[in-house]
């Protein structure tokens, strides 16, 4: 039996230390599917959320190494905004004013696939206005051949 | 039950000198299944939650200046309406617009763009539909970027995504009208 214990162990201490866990979401969301396999970083991304019922939401996290009482510690900031697609760009502002090196941070859409492209259209919009040319949406992998 | 179990004595058989002094050893025999359960159910419990399929992302950009016209031969513009119900028009120039299954849309694409290098694909969308269309087109689109630049790494396809003028909805509503009795 010791073996498999030995291995079970090992598992589990992979498991326990490579597990994050999702932060928390308002409503779930259904991602829509596409071929495209890019991967983005962990952290320093704002996250804007379309739920389905098209209600918006800007999210950004970062996990930063900071001196604390002299010992280094991993904090995580998360700042959490509602918004509409009239002042998105004033939250986006907001955040990227408060936060060290926000101009250079990823901006991710994440959107519910039943969102209709309409409010995608005025966020685009948007985002354009305020210099925003690229951008990623999270997708789903699509598995087919081709 | 879970406990210390003490084996009894020692082996029997052997003499202990005289010089040395006998050490008296207890052999401790822990029962470790319980431990073994804890660490299992909390195995499958990491196994169970972990996540390990990354979010998979998909690239957009758009034009930096809004305002700015590119001038394009109408044989050239391959149109895409998608109505409010997800069904999809395409036409060429200033050709009717007919219903378009997405099943073949990978293979029309490629080969359009094939015949015509210079093909710029506009994507026009009823602010009702859904976005997931959006993705499916834009993807496809991307698919077929990828696939022919393996033979023409310069390649880059065009492509603008917009909603759907009060024009294009007026003109779908007539064709679907027209389409119906057949």
């Amino acid at each position: 039996m010791t073996p498999m214990v030995d291995v079970a162990f090992l598992l589990l201490i992979f498991y326990m230390t490579t597990t994050q866990f999702k932060p928390p979401e308002k409503k779930e969301i259904k991602l829509p599917s596409s071929h495209s396999e890019i991967k983005l970083p962990e952290s320093d991304l704002l996250n804007i959320t379309i739920t389905a019922d098209d209600s918006i939401f800007v999210d950004y996290t970062s996990k930063r190494e900071q001196v604390i009482d002299g010992k280094k510690q991993n904090t995580m900031d998360r700042i959490y905004h509602e918004a509409t697609t009239q002042n998105i760009a004033q939250v986006i502002n907001t955040i990227r004013v408060t936060v060290p090196g926000g101009y250079s941070m990823k901006l991710v859409i994440k959107a519910d696939k039943n969102v209709k492209y309409g409010t995608m259209a005025d966020l685009m919009d948007a985002l354009q206005a305020m210099k925003i040319n690229r951008f990623h949406l999270i997708t789903e992998l699509k598995l087919d051949q081709g | 039950m879970a406990g210390v179990d003490i084996a009894s004595g020692r082996p029997p058989g052997k003499k202990t000198s005289a010089l040395r002094r006998p050490k008296r050893r207890v052999g401790i025999r822990i029962d470790m299944t319980p431990m073994v359960d804890i660490a299992f159910l909390l195995l499958i419990f990491y196994m169970v939650t972990t996540i390990f399929m990354q979010p998979q992302a998909m690239e957009i950009s758009l034009p930096p200046d809004k305002e700015k016209s590119v001038p394009i031969k109408e044989s050239n513009l391959l149109t895409f309406r998608v109505d409010e119900d997800g069904t999809v028009y395409k036409n060429f120039g200033k050709e009717k617009p007919e219903v378009f299954g997405l099943d073949s849309l990978r293979a029309y694409l490629k080969r359009e763009n094939e015949e015509k290098p210079k093909l710029v694909t506009f994507i026009k969308i009823h602010k009702d539909a859904k976005y997931s269309i959006m993705v499916e087109l834009i993807d496809e689109m991307q698919v077929v970027e990828k696939l022919l630049q393996q033979r023409d790494p310069g390649f880059s396809y065009r492509f603008a995504v917009a909603p759907l003028s009060e024009q294009d909805i007026k003109d779908l509503q007539a064709i679907k009208t027209t389409n119906k009795p057949s």
